[in-house]
Formats: structure tokens, sequence, C-alpha cells
């Protein structure tokens, strides 16, 4: 866990009229690690990630990306919607969505050239999904369509990458798949952060993980903060939760 | 200028100008945004009158261009209250704004002829007749100028911004993530559509604009899988319900913007019955595909349990089959001979059995049917990630 703060988040508060959604965040992500943020519904976990990217505006607090505000790091966060957000009618196809993770290094007014479509192949075969590229979105199954948001991620070349929810709506292989392919990007010294659910996976996808309601429960190693207190404290005392460790 | 060849031009024209931004308005989920912004019109015009001081003047194309945007501005601004949902805002501002037009026409310009009927459905065959002149020679059609210089515009600020315009339709998220600011591209993108409807309104007028703009889009929709596709498409159609709107128009003596929009209804309508993935006619096949396979799954697994046992029972004939699953006559026969065709099981002097082929189909499918063939150990076929 060496390494510089990928994020630094400092009394982050979010509010939708007057109920906070988010109420004094402090989060370090250390550069090089998988965090994972788990929390019941409306704790603010896609809010907490909206807020990183700038897309949702904070009635308070500090974000720093690599110690700079993200309007200054845009490139360097790579960002995997939740997929319920997406309009899969849309008529795109699978290489076409994946060459929008190129529009940032393009900027204004510059279409993808040559370079950009050999990128997006690129990561397109490393999710094995080559035999889909010119498939419409709304053809493809619920893992497939994950992968695809998976690939563009990858084509944007970023070292920080947000996702929500990746595993929502897949199959267990393509489960095992995005999960290889999540630790391939540690080892290339990437910094994931994870909106997840499923509570049982936690310590076998995570290095790090925050519980979130509203507030920080806990934050840390998945050893040291993930246990049956913490989980109480986070989704309210009335369910047990028994954790297969 | 030859008058029909005046009229078939600005038919085209116009509707071209119209489909293209329509396209992104469909995808946008705005099309009625354009109901609201074509009636704004009226208001933007009288107000300008009154602030310039003319009735004739081509400065007065800002009042309905900018009244267009604030209708936009003003209807996301109450939507972004979340005091009303859905479109509410919408019915709420343009009447406001359209009858704010109405009491100052009826109070100040109370003489000024317009009618009902060019508001509403335009007067392609009076605006062919409107000339642009410069100097004293009549060189055309004003309405063809301004709707061909729209249509430019048009064309080359959905090729400039092409990849701006389809990203922040498809995932402002990712837009502002990445820099590109959906607000800048949709303020631009709404300004430009404002300024479509104001000029195809004296061709077609307020209601019909909204056609131009919609069904050739909505048509294309239902049609094509990649956004470049869909606005190649909708540009099409548009020509060709502008050419046979005219021709019927001509035949019938009918309003020309009348009979272009209904043809244009009229594709939409083939395009929802007849097209090839998401037509009503390939829905329903598909859907017919899928019982007749579900079925014939079901025949294997009855035919399985019943095989088990005394192997020539009577429940493994066609009739025991309509018996016990109650099948009608027909729909048994044609399962029976799909199941027959596509191998899952035999059928010898009346008698029907599942083969290894049924009995690893039923497997696949319902693995928790325990399909497993008694005397064999045949390997288990993975199933193919939701085909």
């Amino acid at each position: 866990m060496s390494g510089d703060a990928a994020i630094r988040i400092r009394d982050l508060t979010v509010a939708y009229h007057e109920a906070p959604v988010l109420w004094d965040i402090d989060l370090d992500v250390p550069s090089g690690t998988i965090m994972g943020i788990v929390g019941p519904n409306g704790s603010g976990k896609s809010t907490l990630i909206k807020s990183i990217m700038g897309i949702v505006e904070p009635a308070g607090g500090e974000i720093l990306v690599f110690g700079k505000p993200f309007s200054a790091q845009r490139k360097r966060v790579g960002y995997v919607p939740q997929r319920t957000s997406v309009d899969w009618d849309f008529p795109t196809t699978v290489l076409d969505v994946v060459l929008m993770g190129t529009y940032g290094s393009l900027g204004w007014f510059r279409r993808p050239g040559r370079d950009q479509i050999n990128a997006a192949l690129h990561a397109i075969e490393r999710v094995g999904m080559s035999d889909y590229v010119d498939r419409q979105i709304s053809e493809l199954s619920g893992g497939q369509q994950q992968r695809t948001f998976l690939a563009r991620a990858l084509v944007q070349q970023a070292e920080i990458y947000l996702m929500d929810e990746p595993f929502q709506g897949v199959d267990a292989r393509t489960e095992r798949a995005i999960v290889e392919i999540l630790r391939e990007m540690r080892r290339l010294g990437r910094t994931l952060v994870i909106v997840h659910h499923d509570l049982q996976t936690v310590s076998h996808y995570f290095d790090l993980v925050t519980l979130l309601n509203i507030r920080v429960i806990a934050t840390g190693p998945v050893g040291d903060v993930f246990h049956d207190e913490n989980l109480r404290k986070t989704y309210g005392g009335g369910q047990e939760f028994s954790l297969r460790r | 200028m030859n008058l029909i060849l005046s009229i078939i031009l600005i038919a085209v024209v116009t509707a071209v100008a119209c489909a293209i931004p329509g396209t992104f308005l469909v995808l946008r989920r705005m099309s009625m945004v354009t109901e609201g912004v074509s009636h704004s019109i009226l208001p933007g015009l009288v107000l300008a009158m009154m602030i310039f001081g003319t009735q004739r003047a081509p400065i007065l194309v800002l009042g309905p261009a900018l009244m267009g945007l604030a209708l936009v501005v003003l209807v996301e601004a109450i939507h972004r209250t979340d005091l009303l949902a859905g479109d509410a805002p919408l019915g709420v501002i343009f009447p406001a704004l359209f009858s704010i037009g109405v009491i100052i026409i009826s109070r100040r310009y109370a003489g000024i002829p317009l009618s009902e009927n060019s508001v509403l459905i335009g007067d392609i065959n009076l605006a062919a007749l409107t000339q642009l002149r410069v100097g004293d020679t009549a060189i055309g059609p004003r309405t063809l100028y301004v709707m061909s210089a729209i249509l430019v515009a048009n064309v080359l600020f959905t090729v400039a911004l092409f990849k701006e315009l389809k990203v922040t339709t498809f995932d402002p998220g990712l837009a502002s993530s990445v820099g590109i600011r959906p607000a800048i591209v949709h303020y631009a993108f709404m300004a430009l559509v404002s300024i479509t409807i104001v000029g195809a309104f004296e061709a077609v007028g307020a209601i019909l604009v909204v056609g131009l703009l919609i069904a050739p889009a909505a048509t294309a929709y239902l049609l094509c899988r990649t956004l470049r596709g869909m606005l190649i498409t909708s540009a099409v159609f548009a020509t060709v319900s502008a050419l046979l709107g005219f021709a019927l128009a001509y035949v019938l003596d009918s309003a020309t913007s009348a009979t272009m929009a209904m043809m244009m209804g009229l594709f939409f309508l083939l395009a929802l019955v007849f097209a090839p993935r998401t037509g009503l006619v390939a829905r329903l096949h598909t859907r017919r595909r899928r019982r007749i396979d579900f079925a014939t799954t079901l025949l294997v697994l009855h035919l399985i349990h019943h095989a088990e046992g005394e192997r020539n029972a009577p429940a493994c004939t066609a009739e025991g089959v309509m018996q016990h699953i109650n099948w009608a006559p027909e729909f048994a026969g044609e399962v029976i001979q799909r199941a027959v065709a596509e191998g899952v099981i035999t059928e010898h002097h009346n008698v029907l059995m599942p083969t290894l082929r049924g009995r690893s189909r039923c497997r696949s499918v319902m693995p928790w049917e325990g399909c497993e063939d008694p005397s064999i150990d045949q390997p288990a076929v993975t199933s193919e990630e939701n085909q």
C-alpha cells in the first residue's frame, strides 16, 4: 500500500436540497490499489464517484486527484457508468462506444483516426469481445455490455478508474473475467475505485474497502475494517451479517 | 425560377434541414420541446417587432430564435426544481409564451393579416412566390435561400461536432468527465434547432415543422444501428417524403406541407410494422419462434420423464403429448415436427423418443431437471452465455 494518495478527499459534503447525501467525508485512496466502496442503497456511493469527477457540485470540502483538482487531471481519470444508466437502444456499436474512450485525448473537433481505432480494437480484444465489434449494443448480453464499457475505460489510458457497480447484471463467468482484468490493471499500477454491493466477494476482490453510509463508517485494508461490527454500523443493527471469510 | 421547381426544392431542402437535428432530438428524448419552440416563434416575432419598430426586416429572425432558446432554458430551470415531473414544465411554459404573443398582437398589431392557416400548416406555395430581390431583379424564392443556408449550417455543425453531439447525447457523464461540456453542446444545438424551426415556419407552419423534425428521424431510429446510418437514413426519408408529398399534393390539389408530413407519418407506420429487427411483424415472429423453441424443449423433457419407466407408454405418442401438456392438436403437430427436424426426438411407429441431443439440450436449458441419459455418461454441454 505504498505510494501517494491517488485521490485525497477532505471534509467533503454533498447535499440535495437540504438533506446531506454525503457528510464530512475524509478518504485517501493510495495509488496502485483496488478500493471497494460498499454501503446500503442511498448511502451516497454513486454520488461519491460523481463528486470526484466533478459531475456533482459539492456543498463543501476538497477533492484532490494526484494533488490537484479534478479539472486539471481529467485525462488521468477513467469512468465506467452504472449499467442501468445507459440508453442501450442508442444506435451505436461496440467499437463506437469503446472509441468514446479516446474522445478525452482528442479534445474538441478532432475525430478518432487509425491510432484510436487500433487502440479501441486492442482494448476490445483484451476484454474478449472481438467477435462483437460491430454489434449494436442492445444486442449484447449484460456481461458483454459491461465488458464493452470496461474496454472503453481501458482505452482511456487513465491512471485512476472509477467504476459504478461493474458486476451488476453479469453472469459468474463474466464476473471472473472482469476481476482478472481489474487485477491486471492494478499490476500495471492503476488505481481502481469500485462501487460494489455483493458483500460476500469484498475480501476476494479488494485491497481496501470503504464502508459508506452518508458518512465514512470505516476505511482501510479489508482485513482490518471489514468485520461484522462495522457492517452493522453501516447497514443498521437490525440485520445480522455472517461473513464467510 | 420555375414555380414548381421552386416548390420542390423548398420542400426537399426544408425536410432535410429539419431531419438532421431531428435525429438528435429523438435520441435526446426532446421531441416535444420542438412543439414549444415552434410556438414561441409568435411572441419572439412580435417582441422583436416592438423592439426594432419594424414589421419586415431580416433582423426580426433574432426574436423567435432567442425566444426558442429562452423556452428551453426556462423549461429546464423548472425541471431542475423537481417540482414538476416529465413534460409538465413544457406544457406550462409554451402556452404562456404563446399567449403573450397573442395578447400583444391583439393590443398593438390588430391590423396585421395573420392567417391561422399559415401559422399552423404554413404555405409552401406562397413561400415559393416570395422572391428575394437584389436591386430590381428577383433571384429566386427567399425561403429557398434561407433554408439552404440553414441546411448548410446544420450539416456543418453536425459534421464538425459529430463526436461531441454523440457522446453528450449517449453518455453526458463521460462527456463532462473528459472535458466535453454537455451544456455548451446542448445550447449550441438548441440554438440551431430554434433557427431551423424559425426558417421552416414560413413554409410548413408551427405544427407540421414538428413532424418534419421528428418523423423521419423516428423512422430511421427503428431501422438503424449506427448514428451515422440514422442521420443518412432520416435525410433520405425526408427527401423521398418531400418528393412524394409534393407529387401527391399536386395530383390531389391539397396542401403541399401537410401532404409531405403525411408521407413522413406513413413511412414511420411502415417502419413500425415492417422494420427487420424492431418492427411489429419481426417481434411477432421472434415471439412465436421462442414459444416453439421452448415447447420443443418441454416436449423432450416430457418424453424423458415418461420414457424412463415403461418404454411404450401411451404418454409418448402424439395423442399422449396433447393430453398431458394440454396442447391444441395443430400446435402439438407443429412442435413434434420441429423436434424431429432438429433431431431432439425420434418417431417410430407413432412412438416418440428423446434423442441424446434432446437430452443435452434439456440439460443446458434446465440443468435442475435431471436429464442425464441413464445409459451413457455424456459430457455436459455448456450453454453459451445469453444466447
